[in-house]
């Protein structure tokens, strides 16, 4: 037994070995890309860099000129929390309509859900960025839908409604979300529909009471991740406006901001500065959903974030 | 961490040194590979990949490797390359952006040094002084010589009965504007590209014949001038003489592409002479006029300068090597022949001369070029192209163009943020 014993002792440890060689092509670019750059780009924030110059150490100069004079920091702030704010929730709520449609059961739903996965997988290219400016400018065929409904034409792109615009590029991304609510939707035990038709209820009813609870730690999840990418949103409004973020700063996202601070204006320091400001507002809001998530997640086995219940 | 770079950096290029010396070692010893970078269009791509393949025949010793795309993120690309000190040794630079490089280090050569290689003399002096010498040093040999134009929708012009030789100042161009907008509501005499505040610093200059910021961190005009400017550019908008706002802004930097411009709304686009290809459609002849600028003004405030320079890398291991290559293709009739217009006009003489021989000069490019010469305004000075005093005028132009503000309260807002902007820089400075 105690041989025995050994063995098996021994076995996991040689095998581990072995594992981080498999995964050190990850484990060396994880260190090299992202670990190093994310340490780097601390110190750095604590520089006057300028992607040319031997930093000189400037203290917290790049952060208390952040936030007592830079005037288009507090608009990129503000901008970007508008769009956090519209454009997290709205995907959510799409993606979670688009799957309770896709999880019918339909003649030849595989091929719907297949189409509606397709925006996700080509709304983060170029192109289709490109291809929403033309489909929103004034007489793009938007605004020619509308004239055609006898409606005034809208300015998409204008300085009041370019935000949103643009949030519906990401809205209009839903493939991911809508997979995970899709895989959710099939967990959901099918008696407790049953028993719920047995005493009546609406559908409606169904769906706040039975169907929404039961998403709960999938709508948790969506909203983590989707609200770390919205914050971090760029190549859309890059592209959609030209990497201006314009009209006059209407869509002058944080990411936007810090990229043309490190490559536009030379202010490397300042930029990462930014992005850490940016790292910490994420994390702030990541541990405020985290924590409050023990008040309005259902788990069917009782669940164990934070060890209660 | 500093010390981590110190060792990696030192390590990758002690890799690459191998890895070069290792090819070195089988082919001939004197052979030299040149990178070449540029930016422009299928044209000038083709131009210039020929040019370079004359040239290799010619040295064979020489191989050229041609690194070029669109415009778009050119600029950063190249920044990032400088940075990592892995930009090519032969580099298409825009004008405007030498006095923001040279700001951050010697990165690119003085060409004075290598006078035996490269014939300056070929070249106007007065010009390279103004446009391509930063802090003494002649970083950049121009392309071409570029002007601000108007490019012109011919069958326009006649079909609204304008005279082809006007020339163009404040009162008959709003004038102008407002009876054309009157006659067919669909159209308009002008647009500026509305990330473009060239409108209002002309405005400026013409007034007070100087640039719109001095040398010396101060502004170039006082309130009642911007004012007074803003007022204009408000009457030039209501008037319907100028795009509305809302409709040229999404075509920012790419005006081009204006769907008036294309389907004949439009008489008047500005632009520059170098880049007008862009503008040509088959519905319509295209012509050009001379920028507006006032009866009676100080300075006329029109830009004439580079079209683009060519640099040599102050890093690059061939320097010798890269002037004797630019110098070819500046000097060479072939060269010239081969790349032809496809950077405006041609910066000498010479081969002006030889173009026109051949009957290759673009008649539009050079009437809009000799009409900017005439009328050249002020060169650009250090903070003419400054990336983020523009945004700042942007930004203002852009919210009167809005209605967001009034040109008084526009006049005090940009004041106060290019006031505030110029003591940060100056600070820098020290």
């Amino acid at each position: 037994m105690s041989t025995n014993g050994n063995v098996i002792k021994d076995k996991p440890k040689k095998r581990s070995w072995v594992g981080l060689l498999y995964i050190s092509p990850w484990l060396l670019g994880f260190l090299i890309f992202q670990l190093y750059p994310f340490f780097s780009s601390l110190y750095y924030s604590f520089t006057n860099l300028s992607m040319f110059k031997a930093p000189d150490f400037t203290g917290i100069q790049n952060y208390s000129y952040m936030f007592t004079r830079d005037a288009n920091f507090f608009q990129a702030l503000k901008v970007t929390f508008v769009y956090v704010l519209f454009a997290v929730p709205a995907k959510i709520i799409v993606s979670l309509l688009v799957a309770l449609i896709l999880s019918q059961k339909i003649r030849g739903i595989n091929f719907y859900r297949t189409v509606y996965y397709l925006p996700s997988i080509l709304g983060g290219s170029v192109a289709v960025a490109f291809l929403w400016r033309i489909l929103f400018m004034n007489d793009g065929i938007i605004n020619k839908c509308l004239s055609f409904f006898r409606m005034s034409p809208l300015q998409w792109l204008g300085p009041d409604l370019a935000l949103f615009t643009l949030s519906l590029l990401t809205v209009w991304q839903f493939g991911s979300s809508m997979l995970l609510f899709l895989a959710g939707l099939k967990q959901i035990p099918p008696e407790l529909y049953e028993a719920a038709k047995v005493d009546g209820a609406s559908s409606l009813k169904i769906f706040f009471r039975i169907t929404v609870p039961q998403l709960t730690p999938i709508i948790f999840f969506n909203l983590v991740m989707q609200m770390i990418n919205a914050f971090q949103e760029f190549t859309s409004v890059f592209i959609v406006t030209n990497g201006t973020g314009g009209p006059i700063g209407a869509t002058y996202l944080y990411g936007l901001m810090v990229y043309r601070n490190g490559f536009e204006f030379f202010k490397m320091g300042y930029a990462s500065a930014q992005s850490w400001v940016l790292f910490v507002i994420i994390m702030f809001f990541t541990a405020f959903i985290f924590k409050s998530s023990p008040y309005w997640i259902y788990y069917e086995d009782g669940g164990d974030i934070n060890g209660s219940k | 961490m500093k010390n981590l770079v110190k060792v990696i950096i030192p390590l990758c290029l002690i890799a690459v040194i191998l890895f070069v010396s290792a090819f070195a070692t089988y082919a001939a010893p004197a052979n030299v590979t040149l990178r070449f970078s540029w930016w422009g269009t299928e044209t000038r791509h083709k131009a210039t990949l020929a040019a370079i393949d004359l040239y290799m025949k010619g040295n064979p010793n020489v191989k050229i490797e041609a690194e070029y795309g669109g415009f778009d993120g050119y600029q950063q690309k190249l920044l990032v390359q400088l940075a990592g000190m892995e930009a090519p040794d032969v580099i298409q630079i825009d004008q405007g952006w030498l006095q923001d490089i040279m700001a951050q280090g010697n990165l690119l050569e003085d060409l004075n040094k290598y006078k035996s290689a490269l014939k300056i003399g070929n070249f106007d002096k007065k010009f390279l002084a103004q446009n391509c010498t930063v802090k003494g040093k002649l970083v950049g040999l121009p392309t071409g010589i570029n002007s601000q134009t108007y490019v012109v929708n011919q069958n326009l012009l006649t079909k609204f009965n304008i005279d082809p030789n006007t020339k163009w100042n404040w009162e008959n161009l709003l004038e102008i504007g407002t009876r054309i907008h009157k006659q067919d509501s669909s159209c308009y005499l002008l647009v500026y590209d509305s990330n473009n505040i060239d409108l209002l610093r002309t405005y400026l200059t013409n007034k007070t014949g100087k640039q719109w910021i001095n040398d010396d961190y101060t502004l170039g005009f006082n309130k009642a001038q911007l004012v007074e400017a803003f007022t204009y550019y408000r009457k030039l908008l209501d008037s319907g003489t100028l795009e509305p706002i809302a409709d040229s802004v999404i075509f920012e930097n790419k005006i081009e592409q204006d769907s008036r411009w294309i389907n004949g709304k439009i008489i008047m686009v500005s632009g520059w002479a170098s880049t007008m290809g862009v503008f040509k459609r088959p519905e319509f002849d295209l012509t050009v006029m001379c920028p507006v600028f006032g009866k009676n003004a100080k300075n006329t405030g029109i830009s004439v300068r580079s079209s683009q320079v060519f640099s040599v890398n102050s890093r690059s291991a061939h320097k010798k090597e890269a002037a004797q290559f630019m110098n070819w293709l500046f000097t060479d009739p072939e060269a010239i022949a081969a790349l032809g217009m496809s950077r405006g006009v041609p910066p000498t003489e010479k081969a002006i001369q030889l173009l026109t021989e051949k009957n290759m000069v673009d008649k539009n490019t050079s009437t809009a070029v000799s009409l900017g010469v005439k009328n050249a305004g002020l060169p650009d000075n250090t903070f003419s192209t400054n990336n983020e005093l523009l945004t700042i005028g942007k930004d203002v132009f852009l919210k009167v163009g809005f209605g967001k503000l009034t040109p008084d309260q526009a006049a005090g807002e940009l004041i106060n943020s290019l006031k505030a902007k110029l003591a940060e820089l100056k600070a820098q400075k020290k």
